[in-house]
């Protein structure tokens, strides 16, 4: 496959209605780290619906936050909520516990192995953790069966899982697609490689040389879609750029809270002050508190 | 000793007391975080501390908040991916011990944290499995923190998230299953261990001031009690100091949610 240079830089909103109705879409990032908000905002902001949504190994609110918004139809994550913050994603709870959404049960390493069997054209990839649990018996996708070499230990054959799109946020990315984490990378290489298209969402645009000066850190090669979005990752940290923001996370976990009880009110109300625009919801935020997240770059030009 | 404790600190504490100095171990986020910090700061200073997030050999200042958090990153030896963290380090045999927890367990030590009530129709929708399901096969031993009561320690589990001695005996050889499993469950009121033969978590010890009712009261299940039941030490003056620090200095940079 030849790759010709190309230029692939779009707007946020022109990138996000690039994903059709009832797609299914890969949110990188982990914990409360490096999940692509700005993408995630705009694909509310444009009414998608009857996505399937492949959550991040430890997703974090951002998951909740489009089940809450109506956006998720069936949802494959190992995990829905936000630690110390909250033990269980508030929204995913409500929509699981009342059947609106359907939700395929994993762990961590079954989703890498489906992101695996698919970046690799593989059959199935082979894993041991899950045995003798009821997640094999309840999810018939993933077969057990008895090592054909040894012929003792029972392993799980987890077949090909395959997104339409894996939307990434990387610290910068050229023009052309290339991008690079400036921290830790956690598992968005391999959800990147799984998805049939890759669409990032970075900090800053930076020129090719700067990507060139340092190929090992480069970790997604040709995405398809570029999306420049300065603190894109907000109220999540972005690994080398800023942090968390606590505060933000906190009235998230609350205004969800509320909607799991019944106060849909509240919860409206939060999506109308942060479904927004990408550059409004900065202003939402503040120049003040987003310059107080800033931490010092690991890397440097 | 005059000095007076939470429950939940004599819970941190006998976690730590069960790590050791040459131990690697896979630490998740709240009190087994808290619980391998202490080891650290206290009597296992060069104690291996591992994190899903990919951080090997990390020394943080302030307990994380969230398994990502850069405070585990920027403090680590090195980072590596999600996905190598997992295959090379938890299924290739390099974690000595794995601590978990979840909203139920049975005699047995299996763990849910999936659904609680019928799978189709539950009661309680829970957080998922995470990365327990392989933690609890792969780690050389588990150690399972929990805080004890009727509604967590329940009879029979309505979703097996990670297995523990499955349905007991040598439940877990037969499955080819070559690591011991939950070995220590510690509790806001004793430690029980399995029984060498049944599997069925059994008290060995039991903290301070706490009786052998108070336990079957908050226990689902009729408790087997050891021949032999030894006091949990209550935490020196030295632990509570070194915990409490820890705890003020991780409030002092996250602000309320810690």
């Amino acid at each position: 496959m030849s790759k010709k240079r190309k230029e692939v830089v779009k707007s946020i909103e022109e990138a996000a209605s690039l994903i059709k109705d009832g797609q299914t879409v890969a949110v990188g990032g982990f914990g409360a780290d490096n999940h692509p908000m700005a993408l995630v905002r705009e694909i509310i902001r444009q009414g998608r619906k009857d996505l399937t949504i492949v959550a991040s190994a430890t997703a974090g609110l951002e998951i909740d936050l489009l089940i809450g918004a109506g956006c998720v139809k069936k949802l494959i994550a190992p995990y829905v909520g936000q630690e110390m913050y909250c033990p269980i994603g508030h929204n995913f709870r409500k929509y699981a516990e009342s059947g609106e959404i359907e939700v395929k049960e994993t762990s961590e390493y079954l989703l890498y192995a489906g992101f695996f069997a698919a970046a690799s054209g593989q059959e199935f990839f082979a894993w041991r953790g899950g045995v003798g649990t009821s997640i094999p018996d309840l999810n018939k996708e993933y077969v057990e069966f008895v090592d054909p070499i040894g012929k003792t230990k029972k392993i799980i054959a987890v077949p090909p899982l395959r997104p339409d799109w894996a939307i990434i946020h990387v610290g910068w990315s050229d023009v052309y697609g290339n991008g690079q984490h400036l921290g830790a990378r956690f598992g968005d290489r391999w959800m990147a490689r799984s998805a049939n298209r890759i669409m990032t969402q970075c900090e800053r645009i930076v020129p090719n040389s700067v990507i060139r000066k340092n190929p090992f850190m480069t970790t997604i090669a040709y995405a398809d879609v570029v999306v420049e979005a300065p603190y894109g990752g907000h109220p999540y940290a972005a690994h080398g750029f800023y942090k968390e923001d606590v505060e933000f996370i906190q009235d998230y976990v609350k205004c969800s809270e509320a909607n799991r009880k019944g106060d849909s009110k509240t919860w409206n109300e939060y999506l109308k002050r942060h479904v927004q625009e990408h550059y409004s919801y900065l202003d939402t935020v503040g120049i003040k508190k987003l310059v107080g997240l800033y931490t010092h770059p690991i890397v440097s030009w | 000793m005059t000095t007076t404790y939470k429950p939940a600190e004599m819970m941190t504490v006998a976690a730590a007391r069960a790590l050791k100095n040459t131990d690697v171990t896979f630490v998740g986020i709240g009190a087994p975080s808290a619980a391998s910090n202490l080891a650290r700061l206290t009597h296992a200073p060069e104690i291996t501390l591992i994190y899903e997030s990919g951080t090997l050999a990390t020394k943080p200042t302030v307990l994380p908040l969230s398994i990502g958090d850069g405070e585990l990153c920027d403090t680590a030896l090195t980072t590596v991916s999600v996905p190598e963290m997992f295959r090379y380090w938890l299924q290739g045999g390099r974690i000595t011990v794995g601590f978990l927890g979840g909203a139920q367990i049975d005699k047995y030590a299996n763990l849910n944290t999936t659904v609680v009530g019928p799978y189709d129709k539950p009661k309680v929708r829970l957080p998922g499995g995470g990365g327990a399901p392989e933690i609890a096969t792969s780690c050389g031993e588990i150690f399972i923190i929990m805080s004890q009561g009727k509604r967590g320690f329940v009879e029979k589990l309505d979703f097996v998230t990670s297995l523990g001695h499955g349905e007991g005996g040598d439940h877990r050889q037969r499955l080819g299953v070559k690591t011991k499993g939950p070995t220590k469950l510690i509790t806001d009121l004793c430690i029980m261990e399995p029984d060498p033969k049944t599997k069925e978590m059994t008290v060995v010890s039991i903290h301070p001031g706490v009786t052998r009712e108070q336990i079957q009261e908050n226990t689902g299940w009729t408790v087997k009690f050891a021949d032999k039941v030894t006091e949990t030490p209550a935490p020196t003056e030295l632990e509570l100091k070194v915990l409490r620090e820890l705890n003020e200095r991780t409030a002092r940079a996250h602000g309320e949610a810690a």
